[in-house]
């Protein structure tokens, strides 16, 4: 059974990109998410076996959804999507309970590896 | 990757950023010091140079960067942004006339010099306020290990953001045993100049293959050495 996935961008450019590299690597895109509440709520509905995470994100941002998933399911596993120079949240990030990162812009490898990490 | 058939993904997307950035822009002139419409035009500036820079546009990348750098300034006084309101606006009409012409012939024959120096000039104007980050939990006290061993780590030089990937490689550790004496401190892995190379001590009884193996997990992991107590 593939590894179900909870793809988590304001952008629907970059949930695209995201879903399409992870979809045609076998995995199972099961939902999408807008703002950090929403990936909070899908969360718990979907309860998927990966969260890719958005940083910059409206209403809740990205490491406050990480805080707030962790809090009740520290052993989920999320991989924080950040633009280059935000190291600082990136620490802030993982720190709150993500356990990897991919820096945009996306390379479809770097992406699979940090995924595989991830699952590992 | 294909990025030809992103193209009028990122066209639509643009257009809605540019719609966002405009309102926020417009809320921002009327009320000069309210917060919210410097963070809303933050995030679509953010938004937009993800996007720019997946798909390979690298002026238009830069031209984001640098706005979306001058908005953080202006987060903590954003009535001191006033003046550039102006400068905002030409900035989004620039990305996105440059969008479409970057989606029909590449973004390699857009210059943004002439803005590019205006937000140059006026990050130099406006105070430092610090990130958006919000404040790290205060770390746990240390631990005092009975007996432990001193471990090594190395990042790969070339990996991307090397103070981060050794927080990775830290919990890796953490989840071995009791990991304590962390130099630098983790506090400086986020700096720019932290060089990725790092050690502690770590009281475990897990053997040195074992310690390396789950280091190396993290992922660009150049070296893993250590002493045996």
């Amino acid at each position: 059974m593939s590894h179900t996935v909870l793809v988590c961008d304001d952008a629907i450019f970059m949930r695209t990109m995201i879903s399409d590299i992870l979809s045609q690597a076998g995995f199972e895109v099961v939902g999408e998410a807008e703002t950090g509440r929403e990936a909070v709520e899908k969360f718990r509905a979907l309860k998927p076996d990966l969260v890719t995470m958005d940083i910059v994100m409206p209403d809740m941002g990205g490491i406050e959804a990480v805080r707030e998933i962790c809090k009740d399911h520290p052993e989920a596993r999320i991989l924080m999507c950040s633009a280059m120079g935000q190291q600082a949240l990136v620490v802030e990030a993982i720190q709150a309970g993500a356990k990897d990162f991919v820096v945009k812009p996306f390379q479809p490898s770097r992406v699979l590896e940090a995924v595989q990490r991830v699952l590992g | 990757m294909d990025l030809s058939r992103y193209a009028a993904l990122f066209l639509t997307e643009s257009r809605e950023q540019r719609g966002a950035c405009g309102q926020a822009l417009l809320e921002w002139e009327r009320q000069p010091a309210a917060v919210e419409p410097v963070v809303s035009l933050y995030r679509a500036m953010h938004t937009f140079k993800g996007m720019a820079a997946a798909m390979g546009y690298s002026n238009l990348t830069e031209l984001a960067h640098r706005s979306e750098s001058v908005l953080d300034l202006l987060r903590s006084d954003p009535g001191a942004g006033e003046p550039l309101i102006d400068l905002f606006f030409r900035v989004v009409d620039a990305l996105e006339q440059g969008a479409s012409q970057a989606v029909e012939g590449g973004d390699a024959a857009l210059s943004f010099t002439a803005l590019l120096a205006e937000l140059d000039e006026a990050s130099v104007d406006t105070a430092p306020t610090g990130s958006w980050a919000i404040p790290a939990p205060a770390p746990a006290p240390a631990i005092e290990p009975v007996e432990g061993r001193e471990v090594r780590v190395e990042i790969r030089p070339d990996a991307m953001m090397r103070g981060a990937r050794a927080l990775i490689a830290l919990r890796k550790a953490e989840g071995l045993g009791t990991v304590s004496g962390v130099v630098p401190p983790p506090a400086a892995f986020e700096r720019d100049e932290f060089d990725g190379k790092f050690r502690f001590t770590l009281a475990t009884r897990a053997p040195d293959e074992a310690i390396s193996e789950a280091i190396r997990a993290a992922g660009d992991v150049q070296a893993v050495a250590g002493s045996t107590p």
